[in-house]
């Protein structure tokens, strides 16, 4: 996309405005003030729908709809219009876009499909660059660099998407773990019912063959979830309230076991060595902030995952950074690691013998239940219920309400009161009986098992493909990231070598992702690998952050938005290094446009002698007032200027506007083509010191140039070459005959003294002269190449002048 | 201009590609899990749950 014109209406500090960029660049300039950036924000306000300028930090209370208008304007009243050119459109496009209905821009609907990605892409923001911006490129932090440039990328949906993978991973393998609980706890079940310590398959075919050997029934070859009783007859009645005898008398013998003085003291033990140990660490608050610092630090180490973001407060760190910062906090924190380590040794014990009575509780309540034991039901619930509620969660764990419970409940009686009922009650039952039930309850706990290791597998495989596709997605990142800043690195070392070749010229860079952070390096003159701002200078900087933000954008705006704005970008960049820049902006980005504001006057000229803007392209503003808006210099060609002076009869300002305007392009032409000027102390050249100077230069080059064409035996160049030297010849002769510009004695000023008749070959004369040193294509003025110290060639920025001096 | 029908491609874009084309040489993955996450990714922003209930099965 270029912009071909573009109208302003009641917008910011502008009434009415109108320009023509006609797709080429273009160039607005004037002081502080004048309204440039009121034109960069109605540019951006009719592509995007907003104004950058009034979004993020700083900008509380600023809002477009009120600010946006011009301040004697309603919104109603704010337009801004366009006709732009599409690169596969031949016919330009019209867009205009209203602050009433700022979402929408207006055009041809049935151009959608060409309009939609432009302006998608501008709304990326990346075909804008400001003097903020370069800063944020260049000085900021790695973090700081990494979200301007993310925010460029549009990166920050790339984190998003990691977060969104992160968390279904997580959520899964959440998932995953409960089931894994389940099926571990369905284990030790199974376990209980064989009474074996281990879970294995072998054991529990042995058990199920022992117990079918009773019933009389065959071997099982192979173990099952279900019909394990298959084959088998059933061993007289069994009835819904059938108990299983031995099995709940070992699980009430195990929990009193379990509860017995000498394991209850154990138990009691545990408890009162976390309570100490709890009071100890509460009684001093400095141990206590730092147990709660080290285990959240503990915490999150285990939590820190692939973008290094911290996972309390999401503070983008470089993961490796944050990871050594926790490992050497951890380390400071080691008085309190003993202690912390023990609590959680004592929590883990406690809860470990409070689980084991928990599966053989379970056993004997089922027993009470069947048996309708309504005094004791009801006191086993709530034991159970106490029990599970001292939860695993260190938040919820209560020593002192565990300790109550057991003493309160006085378990130890009450589970003899229920082995006494369940021995009074229970009938009668054979061997054969109790095998039969031994093989029902297993079959209905490894139904259960069977049930979780499905959903464990099943869980299992969710997580994993979970883990695969952030895996997967983060190589996929990485490596297309990688890429793009590799390929980035090399334009951006390649732009910059050339605005600094002459003292940099091995110049090198590291662009390089790192976690959620971006890492810049430079050289510095071969002295090492240094952040940008630690030994460079600010211009160079800026440098950097002008060819930065050039590589970044030309890679993402390519093939949709051609045009460049660069508004007010050079501030710290010295007169030599900005000539370049105009080269760079010239002869590296033909195919761009570039919308160029500055309140820098010498940085317009250079723009305009380098050949990156025209006359046609440059917009001076000046004299701002609220009620106009700017008022608008469009004329800027010198020659258009004296012309108008000599039709009104007014030699005198048009000798002024010669004189003033040949030593400013004669002054250029001898630092372009490095003339050797007269040292003056006072220095107080004048057009006598620069014309005879630069016409030197150039006849020298031009000598040069021939010779060499000759040495490679290039007559057409050679043939070209004195064309050139002929009309240069005539056109300096034309120059010496009219005697004005080299004799210092017949000085400009007694131009004054001339009729428009005798004035007006003095002016062809100058032109002509000043159009042998400039390039009829691209109208930038020539300039002497070199390659360190050895000249190499006569250029203008465009190419089309390309006098070669190196000899064959 | 590239593309014209359609907008132009942003770096996540092109990294989900890339995720999807890796996943297809992968015995984990079956075409219509890789199908339905590509569908997923280009209709909108998937929530964690949109994704899971991909990779269950439970929308194929």
């Amino acid at each position: 996309m270029k912009l071909l014109e573009l109208e302003i209406q009641n917008f910011r500090g502008i009434k009415e405005l109108k320009i023509y960029p006609q797709g080429k660049n273009f160039l607005v300039w004037g002081p502080n003030g004048s309204g440039k950036s009121a034109i960069v924000d109605a540019l951006d306000f009719l592509l995007t729908g907003n104004i950058s300028r009034m979004r993020g930090k700083g900008t509380k209370g600023i809002t477009p709809k009120e600010h946006a208008p011009h301040v004697d304007s309603t919104v109603d009243e704010v337009e801004v219009k366009a006709l732009i050119k599409l690169q596969n459109l031949k016919k330009p496009v019209e867009i205009k876009r209203s602050l009433k209905n700022a979402a929408k821009g207006v055009y041809d609907p049935s151009l959608a499909e060409y309009m939609e990605p432009v302006l998608e892409l501008a709304t990326r923001g990346q075909h804008v660059l400001t003097r903020r911006e370069i800063l944020n490129y260049i000085t900021a932090d790695s973090s700081t660099r990494a979200r301007q440039i993310e925010k460029l990328l549009k990166l920050e949906e790339v984190e998003n998407t990691r977060k969104t993978l992160n968390k279904t991973r997580n959520q899964l393998k959440n998932e995953y773990e409960t089931a894994k609980d389940n099926l571990n706890t369905s284990q030790e079940s199974v376990k209980n019912i064989i009474r074996m310590d281990n879970f294995t398959e072998d054991d529990i075919l042995d058990f199920i063959n022992e117990n079918r050997k009773l019933l009389k029934g065959d071997k099982l070859e192979f173990l099952r979830s279900t019909g394990i009783k298959e084959g088998l007859e059933t061993p007289g009645t069994i009835t819904d309230n059938f108990i299983n005898f031995d099995r709940v008398e070992k699980n009430i013998l195990n929990l009193q076991d379990k509860l017995s003085t000498k394991q209850r003291d154990h138990f009691y033990d545990l408890i009162k060595k976390l309570e100490e140990l709890n009071e100890k660490i509460a009684s001093n608050s400095k141990l206590n902030n730092t147990i709660d610092c080290l285990r959240l630090t503990k915490l999150g180490l285990n939590l820190l995952d692939e973008s290094g973001d911290c996972p309390l407060c999401s503070t983008t760190w470089t993961r490796d950074e944050l990871e050594e910062k926790l490992n050497n906090r951890i380390k400071r924190l080691h008085y309190a690691k003993e202690d912390l380590e023990k609590q959680d040794e004592l929590k883990e014990e406690i809860l470990k013998i409070r689980d084991n009575i928990l599966i053989s509780l379970e056993e004997v309540k089922s027993a009470a239940d069947t048996l309708e034991l309504k005094n004791l039901s009801p006191k086993l619930n709530s034991l159970q219920l106490d029990l599970k509620r001292v939860s695993t969660g260190d938040a919820d764990f209560n020593p002192d309400e565990l300790k109550k419970i057991f003493k309160s409940q006085d378990i130890f009686n009450l589970l003899g009161d229920l082995l006494k009922i369940v021995r009074a009650n229970a009938p009668d039952v054979t061997l054969e009986q109790l095998a039969w039930d031994n093989l029902t309850r297993l079959e209905e706990i490894l139904n259960n098992y069977y049930k979780f290791k499905t959903i464990c597998d099943s869980s299992f495989k969710s997580y994993n493909k979970a883990q695969i596709l952030l895996d997967t997605f983060l190589k996929s990142r990485d490596s297309i990231i990688g890429d793009l800043f590799s390929q980035i690195e090399e334009r951006f070392m390649e732009l910059y070598r050339e605005l600094h070749g002459s003292d940099e010229s091995a110049f090198k860079a590291q662009l390089k992702p790192q976690g959620g952070g971006v890492e810049f390096y430079v050289d510095f003159h071969g002295r090492g690998i240094h952040p940008p701002h630690a030994l460079h200078s600010e211009g160079h900087q800026d440098s950097m952050g002008i060819c930065l933000y050039l590589a970044l954008a030309e890679r993402l705006t390519e093939g949709y938005i051609d045009l460049i704005i660069l508004d007010d970008v050079m501030m710290s960049v010295d007169a030599p290094h900005r000539r370049e820049i105009c080269r760079l902006l010239a002869s590296f980005f033909k195919g761009r446009q570039f919308f160029i504001t500055t309140h820098d006057q010498t940085w317009a000229r250079q723009l305009k002698q380098e050949g990156v803007v025209s006359s046609s392209g440059m917009m001076e503003l000046y004299n701002w007032s609220i009620e106009n808006g700017p008022y608008i210099n469009t004329t800027q060609d010198m020659w258009e200027k004296i012309e108008e002076d000599l039709s009104k009869n007014d030699v005198n300002s048009a000798a002024f506007k010669l004189r003033r305007g040949s030593e400013e392009f004669f002054r250029t032409t001898c630092n372009l083509l490095e003339s050797k000027v007269t040292f003056k102390e006072d220095q107080r050249w004048g057009l006598g010191d620069f014309l005879p100077a630069t016409l030197s230069s150039y006849n020298e080059l031009l000598k040069k140039a021939k010779i060499a064409a000759d040495s490679w035996k290039n007559q057409d160049e050679l043939m070209r070459l004195k064309g050139i030297e002929d009309n240069a010849k005539d056109v300096f002769r034309r120059s010496q005959a009219e005697n004005w510009a080299v004799n210092i004695n017949v000085h400009y000023n007694k131009w004054a003294d001339f009729s428009v008749e005798d004035f007006r070959p003095v002016v062809k004369a100058f032109y002509d002269l000043f159009c042998v040193f400039k390039c009829d294509n691209c109208g930038g003025i020539l300039h002497l190449s070199k390659n360190k110290m050895n000249l190499e060639a006569v250029r203008c920025n465009c190419g089309a002048v390309n006098w070669n001096l190196v000899k064959k | 201009m590239k593309g014209e029908t359609e907008l132009p491609h942003t770096i996540l874009d092109k990294i989900i590609q890339d995720t999807l084309s890796q996943l297809k040489e992968n015995t984990d993955f079956d075409s219509k899990t890789i199908l339905e996450l590509e569908k997923s990714f280009k209709k909108d922003k998937p929530t964690p749950q949109d994704i899971i209930n991909i990779l269950k099965g439970d929308t194929l």
